[in-house]
C-alpha cells in the first residue's frame, strides 16, 4: 500500500511594536484554527476568540518592556493565512513573506 | 496608525488588498504581487514616479498625501477609483484605456494636463483642484455634470 505523507508547513507573520499598551491583532486562516502564538518576554498576557477560522487576539504589554521597547510577535496559523490586520499597533516591522497565500494585509 | 518605514510584498501573488495607510512609508517591493484590486497607500512618505501599469486588476487606488511626482495609470481597465491628490505630481496624466474610470480625485498637484480623458465617460465624481489643468474637455464636463460632482480649478461644481 502506497503511503501518502502531507506536509503541511506552518506560515507566520511577524511583526515588532513599540506600543506600551495593549496590542490587537486579527487573524483569518483558510481552514481550522489559528495555533497562535510566540512572542517574547514583554508580553504578559493574551487572550483570544477563535470560532473556526478566524481569531481575535489581545496582548498586554508590562515589566521592564511596557515602554517603547520594540516587541516581536509571531502570529502561526496551521493552515493558510488568508487575512491579517495588525493597525493601529505602532508597528515598526512586518514581515509576511511566511505566510504567502495571504489575500488581505491592513497595517494601517 | 503604525510606523513602517517599508514594506515588502513581493512574492504574495494571492494578495488582492492591501491598506499600508497612515505609516513612514517611502518605498514597497511589489515584485511578483500584481493581482492586487485595492490598494491604499495614503499618507506615507513615497517619492518620484509611481508605475501602477503591472497592477492590471486594480479596481480602486489610494496614494494622496505622499510625495509622489508621476503616476502611470494607463490601460488599468477595471480601474474605478483613482485618488492622488496632495502629491507633487507635475505635467500630464495619461488616462489612456482608463475608460471606467468613476472617481478621479488629483487635486493639490501640479498637474498641467490630461491626455485621453475624453474616454472617461462614466465617471461620477472629479476633483481637479489646485492644479494648473488647461485642456478639459467639454464632453467630459458634460458626462460629469450629468452625473456626479466635478470640480475644477478652484471650485466645486455640483449638479
Amino acid at each position: 500500500m502506497a503511503k501518502l505523507t502531507a506536509n503541511i508547513k506552518e506560515q507566520s507573520i511577524t511583526l515588532t511594536s513599540t506600543k506600551s499598551s495593549t496590542i490587537n491583532l486579527y487573524v483569518r486562516t483558510s481552514s481550522a484554527t489559528v495555533k497562535v502564538l510566540s512572542f517574547d518576554g514583554s508580553i504578559t498576557s493574551y487572550k483570544s476568540s477563535n470560532p473556526s477560522t478566524s481569531i481575535s487576539i489581545s496582548l498586554t504589554v508590562g515589566g521592564a518592556y511596557s515602554g517603547s521597547v520594540p516587541k516581536t510577535i509571531k502570529v502561526y496559523g496551521n493552515t493558510r493565512i488568508k487575512y491579517f490586520d495588525c493597525s493601529n499597533n505602532s508597528v515598526t516591522s512586518l514581515s509576511v513573506g511566511s505566510a504567502p497565500e495571504i489575500e488581505t494585509l491592513i497595517t494601517s | 496608525m503604525n510606523n513602517l518605514t517599508g514594506l515588502n510584498v513581493s512574492g504574495l501573488s494571492n494578495l488582492t488588498y492591501l491598506d499600508c495607510s497612515n505609516n513612514l512609508i517611502s518605498g514597497i517591493n511589489f515584485t511578483n504581487s500584481y493581482n492586487i484590486t485595492g490598494l491604499y497607500m495614503q499618507n506615507n512618505r513615497i517619492s518620484g514616479n509611481l508605475d501602477l501599469t503591472p497592477f492590471s486588476n486594480l479596481k480602486a487606488v489610494n496614494v494622496s498625501g505622499n510625495n509622489l511626482t508621476g503616476i502611470n495609470v494607463t490601460g488599468l481597465n477595471k480601474l474605478e477609483t483613482f485618488i492622488a491628490s496632495n502629491n507633487l505630481i507635475t505635467g500630464v496624466v495619461n488616462f489612456l484605456g482608463v475608460s471606467g474610470v468613476k472617481n478621479v480625485l488629483i487635486q493639490n498637484n501640479l498637474i498641467t494636463g490630461m491626455v485621453n480623458f475624453n474616454d472617461m465617460t462614466g465617471i461620477v465624481s472629479f476633483n481637479s483642484s489646485g492644479n494648473i489643468i488647461s485642456n478639459l474637455s467639454p464632453i467630459v464636463l458634460w458626462a460629469t455634470g450629468r452625473y456626479g460632482i466635478m470640480a475644477v480649478a478652484s471650485g466645486m461644481f455640483t449638479f
